[in-house]
């Protein structure tokens, strides 16, 4: 197991509980999304993965490691952490020495540093960028030379926080790309996000919590079955299983080709025509 | 909802007679005191008086704790430099005090860096007591009842508004460079280093929010000539109304007299 969390508390201020008791294992390559309402406590896990958190209860282990023991500046060789919002973390005066930044700061060879950094730019489109300031840029684009500037980190262990906020759907075609390129390189992947859509499309694993405490940990559709724990975790069904819901349909489509084969199974058909 | 982990604004919500007072009766303490520790006498047990009297008043508002700790961040880095710098170097330096392998304690120069401290601690100790007694929402309502301009009022009291949001800001931003491997930990040089990236995100992050939220007040019409609902009621009295004066009239006396002096 890559991540592991055993029996996991947090209190801010040793009174305000933020987490309760959490434990769950991660398996190296898995792609697993965290969801719950504002203030569930999802950014304030992840932030134990890398240290910046420490438990007040209980243990998170990041590849054998305690992280409770371990400092964040080595942590981050291990974990690689994408805040919402991208101005929290655009320092540098370049879109090249932006994305940089990360890897020098984990010590690389040269040589090393600019292959990771040209892959970055070109998985998000910013090769043409590069010699730009970062700030000159509109909120999506800053997104992702943030996105960027996590992947060329090239840890085992990525976390997106509200990764799809902002994009559009271009720019989340090279977010899911990014996701299938990270998962076909057998990085772990963990995914905070509102957007069943894309949650739906890219991602077969789901850990929910509500309030501070897991209230699910399994497969995404298993959860999207059970509606009770989807309103409590203030989630929407993605529209999909919407419009199955809609048309009478007995399957849960995750996808639009799920989908596009119930509606045909449905008419009798062996395919939708023009689909 | 999960728990907020840190509140909108310094201020600290306690039922004390220190919260209750008018926000001007406590802008004023604040410009006697300073004018009382600068502008007065400089005798050390005159700014230890001065320091007493702070420190009752802050224990008798349920906020010596608080304080304290407020306090202690900010001087005990000032005092770890001030103390060696001017014990060994101040311009008067005559009579020795300590001599250690060739380092020589001065008396003058130890005696005027504990008497700067102790001047700043007492007027930090006035400021805090203000920052956490006061919300800034009382702080703007008795400034637009005062000077009648709202955007004078939201330009003096909006300091008290952003210092609570900047930290918060700050915490944020120094999590995601340390999320890319900044050290932040260590030597002092490498503590340094690790300052641009947190100083560029704050600042471009602080210009952006003022026109932000410039633009989020035009918008819903606080430059508006009619007049304003106010929702807070402040707790004022005649006591209170004379007591500013009084105190507006000492600090007055004190500049006068060491203007003259």
């Amino acid at each position: 197991m890559i991540i592991c969390a055993e029996d996991l508390t947090f209190a801010y201020n040793d009174s305000l509980m933020a987490l309760q008791n959490i434990s769950f294992e991660i398996s190296a390559g898995e792609c697993v999304a965290l969801t719950g309402h504002n203030g569930s406590g999802k950014s304030t896990l992840v932030k134990h993965l890398n240290g910046l958190l420490k438990p007040t209860k209980g243990r998170i282990l990041v590849a054998n490691k305690d992280t409770a023991t371990s400092r964040t500046a080595e942590l981050a060789s291990q974990v690689a952490l994408l805040f919402q919002n991208p101005d929290d973390q655009i320092c540098k005066q370049t879109v090249w020495d932006e994305v940089c930044f990360g890897p020098q700061n984990l010590g690389y060879d040269k040589k090393k540093t600019t292959t990771l950094v040209q892959e970055a730019l070109a998985l998000f489109e910013l090769t043409s960028f590069e010699k730009k300031n970062p700030h000159d840029f509109g909120y999506s684009e800053r997104k992702r030379i943030a996105m960027a500037s996590i992947v060329a980190m090239d840890t085992p262990i990525l976390v997106f926080d509200e990764p799809t906020a902002g994009l559009d759907s271009y720019e989340m075609s090279l977010l899911i790309n990014t996701l299938k390129k990270l998962q076909s390189e057998n990085k772990t992947v963990l995914v905070i996000s509102h957007d069943m859509d894309f949650v739906a499309e890219n991602i077969l694993r789901a850990i929910s919590l509500s309030a501070g405490k897991k209230v699910f940990d399994g497969k995404l559709r298993d959860l999207f079955e059970q509606t009770d724990l989807m309103t409590e975790s203030g989630l929407l069904h993605p529209q999909t299983m919407q419009l199955s819901k809609a048309c009478g349909l007995y399957s849960s489509p995750l996808s639009t080709d799920e989908c596009v084969a119930a509606i045909a199974e449905q008419l009798g058909q062996p395919s939708l025509p023009n689909a | 909802m999960a728990p907020n982990k840190t509140t909108a604004t310094l201020f600290i919500d306690k039922d004390s007679w220190l919260q209750r007072l008018h926000p001007l009766t406590k802008l004023s303490y604040i410009l006697l005191t300073g004018v009382a520790a600068y502008g007065g006498p400089s005798s050390l047990l005159y700014i230890c008086l001065l320091l007493f009297c702070n420190a009752v008043i802050t224990a008798s508002g349920g906020l010596l704790k608080d304080t304290a700790k407020a306090l202690l961040r900010v001087i005990l880095p000032l005092l770890l430099f001030m103390i060696p710098i001017h014990s060994f170097l101040f311009p008067g330096n005559r009579t020795v005090l300590l001599e250690f392998h060739g380092m020589i304690v001065y008396q003058e120069g130890l005696l005027f860096a504990i008497s700067t401290l102790t001047k700043l601690t007492v007027v930090l100790i006035a400021s805090f007591l203000f920052v956490f007694s006061t919300h800034p929402a009382d702080l703007i309502t008795a400034l637009s009842h005062t000077c009648r301009s709202p955007s004078l009022a939201y330009l003096l009291g909006s300091p008290l508004l952003l210092l609570a949001s900047m930290r918060e800001r700050i915490e944020t931003i120094q999590a995601a460079q340390r999320a890319r491997g900044l050290d932040v930990d260590g030597n002092m040089f490498r503590r340094f280093l690790s300052l641009a990236p947190l100083l560029l995100p704050l600042v471009l992050g602080a210009i952006v929010e003022v026109e932000q939220r410039s633009i989020a007040l035009e918008v819903r019409g606080f430059k508006s000539t009619s007049i304003k609902t106010s929702l807070r009621k402040l707790s004022d009295s005649a006591l209170q109304r004379f007591c500013r004066w009084l105190m507006l009239a000492i600090a007055a006396v004190v500049l006068l007299l060491h203007g003259l002096g």
